[in-house]
């Protein structure tokens, strides 16, 4: 995947994928999640499931997406010319990528606000996270020392 | 001063003048053939382009005579700007420059495009030209449509990218069918050769040579307002003729209109990333964006409408 993060463009006041992600592309990413490997025609029969769309529009997000670097894509020669998507990144590498990315920028620019709003705001019901935060601290700490 | 200025504006409303007459008869005679007439149609337009043209060369040979008897003192006054400089002078050489300029640029514009717009495609969009072998399928339709048309078998050149969309550069002859991979995986067979057919019948037609001309002529013209309506006329008129020649040679202009549907829902989806998709799909077809009189793509409702009326007279 590119190490240019410039695809990402936060959206706060949108669901799930599309907080970062264009409506069709984040539909045609959780597909490609999904099939892991397939060609155009197979990529547009998932999402088929799902809404209405045309083919060749989703031929065209899948340029768009392969311009962002979250799409690879190999030329194929068999019947006839065609290509093999696959996705760049797994659903896991995206999310930490935005997560990343988000908090980098967020914390580049209001740091102490960032970081106190954090520290106040946040509540952590699950026992097994509060947990995890507490070993991430610690590293952290380690890490200082 | 008064009297010469007035002589030579009579001189160029009398130009105007006829201009407009060339026009009001061209849109006449358009208006008196049909609408699907579209040789004759191209040729009506192409008169009034070709007036004013002969119009501004017939100026520019009475500015030419004046500045020829001009004396060097005469000269030299307008080249300093000098007050005493005669009006008549100024007008002619203004006149000359204003022509001298337009006409090389018009001139330029025709040659590159009609000779060279192939290299410069090829080089835009980084084009790689497919041998028999590497492309057989499309190969065996281009050839087969070929024949029909009665024009060489075009090469084909490929874009590596998943946007669907075809076109035609090169000239009758030098002709490169480009498709992108996109083209290739969503379109059927038979919208593929419908297509394919209709870019073909592009060349047939001499639409490169035909359109380097009007444009040369729109722009060879100064304040030719009217070649920016007429041009586009023209533009669009082919698209039309190349329509009906595919729907005429595949005997499928349900194909092309299925094809033509599809290649406009990616329109739906236009990239931010720059301005390519966008201007290659123009190639092909009218996008979501501008219609009307200024647009060299015919809306794709009114295609289809002309698709059907053809199928109907012709194929039923």
């Amino acid at each position: 995947m590119s190490q240019n993060q410039g695809w990402i463009e936060f959206k706060p006041h949108k669901k799930k994928l599309t907080k970062v992600l264009g409506d069709l592309e984040a539909d045609i990413m959780e597909s490609l999640w999904k099939l892991q490997l397939g060609n155009v025609k197979e990529i547009h029969e998932v999402l088929s499931q799902k809404r209405r769309i045309a083919v060749t529009t989703v031929a065209t997000v899948l340029d768009r997406l392969y311009e962002k670097g979250l799409v690879e894509r190999e030329l194929k020669k068999g019947k006839g010319l065609r290509y093999e998507y696959k996705p760049a990144i797994t659903k896991k590498q995206f999310e930490t990528t935005v997560v990343r990315s988000i908090f980098e920028g967020l914390f580049e620019t209001f740091g102490d606000s960032a970081i106190s709003y954090l520290v106040n705001h946040v509540r952590i019901k699950d026992e097994k996270t509060l947990e995890e935060f507490k070993r991430h601290l610690e590293k952290l700490k380690k890490g200082r020392v | 001063m008064l009297d010469v200025v007035a002589t030579f504006l009579s001189r160029y409303l009398y130009a105007i003048l006829l201009s407009t007459v060339t026009s009001v008869g061209a849109l006449i005679a358009v208006k008196l053939v049909s609408k699907r007439a579209y040789k004759k149609r191209t040729l009506i337009f192409l008169s009034p382009l070709l007036g004013s043209f002969l119009i501004a060369v017939w100026i520019s040979s009475i500015c030419f005579s004046h500045w020829f008897t001009m004396s060097k003192g005469e000269l030299y006054h307008i080249a300093c700007s000098d007050v005493s400089f005669s009006y008549e002078a100024a007008i002619c050489t203004s006149w000359i420059a204003m022509f001298g300029a337009s006409f090389s640029f018009a001139f330029l514009y025709a040659i590159i495009s009609y000779h060279f717009s192939e290299n410069f495609v090829t080089w835009l969009f980084h084009i790689r030209y497919l041998r028999e072998d590497q492309a057989l399928n499309l190969y065996k339709i281009l050839s087969s449509l070929s024949q029909k048309a009665c024009v060489e078998t075009p090469k084909v050149g490929l874009i590596e990218r998943s946007t669907p969309f075809v076109f035609t550069i090169g000239r009758k002859g030098k002709s490169t069918i480009v498709v992108s991979v996109g083209f290739l995986e969503t379109l059927s067979s038979n919208e593929i050769e419908a297509s394919l057919a209709h870019e073909i019948s592009h060349t047939k037609n001499e639409d490169c040579l035909i359109k380097s001309f009007a444009s040369g002529l729109k722009f060879a013209v100064p304040f030719n307002l009217l070649g920016y309506l007429i041009e586009p006329a023209i533009y669009r008129d082919r698209e039309f003729l190349a329509d009906e020649e595919s729907a005429r040679m595949t005997r499928k202009p349900r194909a092309l209109i299925s094809a033509l549907i599809k290649l406009y829902e990616s329109f739906a989806v236009r990239s931010k990333n720059g301005f390519f998709p966008d201007f290659s799909m123009r190639l092909f077809a009218q996008g979501t964006g501008r219609y009307g009189i200024f647009s060299k793509h015919p809306s794709i409702a009114e295609r289809l409408e002309r698709l059907l009326e053809f199928e109907n007279e012709n194929l039923s």
